[in-house]
C-alpha cells in the first residue's frame, strides 16, 4: 500500500514538475495537433508550404509513398530522428502521414516533433490509403 | 520444497542489489521522460490508450521505490512480489507483441533505449522474475532494514 501512495504522489509531483509534463488521460488529438484532409495536405504540398514525413516503416516508404515525402519511421531510434529533426528549421509546416486512419505511427512522429519544439505539427489521418483513395498519385523508390 | 541453496539469504542479497540497481536505472530515465514512455506503452497496444499516460507517470515510480527498497531490504517481500507481477506483465506484453508482428522499441530502460523487442528480452526478464522470486521464498534476509523493524 505504501509503495503504491508513494508511488502516486511522487508521479503527480515529478510530472507536474516536469516541463514535458504529460496530461494524465491521454487524447489523440491534444497531443498530435491539427489534423488536416488529404485535399489540404495536397494544396500545401503543392504551393511548397508544408514538408510532408511518411511514418511508416522504411520497407513500405519503399514500396510507395507520397511523392516529395520523406521518411521518418516511428521505429527509428530516438538518437536518429534527434539528427534528423535537428537538421528542419523550427517554423516549418510538418504534415505526417502513416497508412490509414487507424494506425498510430503518424500521431507517435507528430508527437515527437511538437515535443523536439516544432510548433506547426499536423496529421493527414485518412492516411496514404486515402491518398489512394482521392486518385492522386504515389511514387516508390 | 524449495531447495536450502535456493532460499540462501546471501544469495538473496547479491539479488536485490541486481534486481534493484536494475529498476532504480529502469525507472529514473522514464520519470525524466514520460511522453516518451508513454508512446513505448501505446505501441503495445495493450492498454486503452486513454490510460496510457497514466501508466507512464505512475508505473517508473512504483519500479523505483520497488528497486529502492529491494536494496535497502525494507519491505523486501513486498516489493519483490509486486516487481514478480511487473516482469510478468512485461514478458507477456513482449511475446503478445511479438508473435502479433510488432516492430517496436522494448521500453524497458528508458525512453532513449532504442533497442526493440526480440526474444532476448524475454530472456533477460524471465531471469529478473528468478531474481525476483527467490528473493520472495526468502524468508529473513540478510542486511535489511526489514529485521530493525521486526526487532522493534
Amino acid at each position: 500500500m505504501i509503495i503504491v501512495l508513494l508511488s502516486i504522489v511522487s508521479g503527480l509531483m515529478s510530472n507536474s514538475l516536469n516541463d514535458h509534463g504529460i496530461p494524465l488521460l491521454y487524447r489523440r488529438a491534444v497531443l498530435a495537433g491539427t489534423e488536416l484532409s488529404v485535399h489540404e495536405t495536397k494544396t500545401m504540398r503543392d504551393r511548397g508550404e508544408a514538408l510532408l514525413i511518411d511514418a511508416r516503416e522504411e520497407a513500405e516508404y519503399a514500396r510507395d509513398h507520397i511523392p516529395k515525402a520523406v521518411n521518418i519511421p516511428y521505429n527509428l531510434n530516438r538518437t536518429k530522428k534527434s539528427m534528423i529533426f535537428e537538421r528542419i528549421a523550427r517554423e516549418t509546416n510538418i504534415i505526417v502521414y502513416c497508412q490509414d486512419p487507424t494506425c498510430n505511427a503518424a500521431e507517435k512522429v507528430a508527437g515527437e516533433l511538437r515535443y523536439a519544439g516544432f510548433e506547426h505539427v499536423g496529421i493527414m489521418t485518412a492516411g496514404l490509403d486515402g491518398w489512394l483513395a482521392e486518385g492522386f498519385p504515389l511514387e516508390s523508390e | 520444497m524449495i531447495r536450502k541453496e535456493l532460499v540462501n539469504p546471501y544469495l538473496s542479497l547479491i539479488a536485490r542489489l541486481i534486481l534493484g540497481t536494475v529498476f532504480i536505472y529502469a525507472a529514473v530515465s522514464k520519470i525524466a521522460d514520460p511522453f516518451g514512455f508513454s508512446i513505448d506503452i501505446r505501441n503495445y497496444h495493450i492498454l486503452p490508450d486513454m490510460l496510457t499516460n497514466s501508466a507512464a507517470v505512475f508505473l517508473p515510480w512504483i519500479e523505483f521505490y520497488c528497486g529502492l527498497f529491494l536494496i535497502a531490504g525494507l519491505y523486501t517481500r513486498t516489493s519483490s512480489t509486486i516487481l514478480s507481477g511487473l516482469i510478468i506483465l512485461f514478458i507477456f506484453a513482449i511475446a503478445s507483441a511479438l508473435i502479433r508482428g510488432f516492430d517496436i522499441a522494448c521500453g524497458c530502460f528508458s525512453a532513449a533505449d532504442s533497442s526493440n523487442i526480440n526474444i532476448g528480452k524475454i530472456v533477460e526478464d524471465v531471469i529478473l522474475l528468478l531474481l525476483a522470486l527467490q528473493i520472495t521464498a526468502v524468508k529473513q534476509h540478510r542486511l535489511a532494514l526489514d529485521n530493525l523493524l521486526r526487532a522493534g
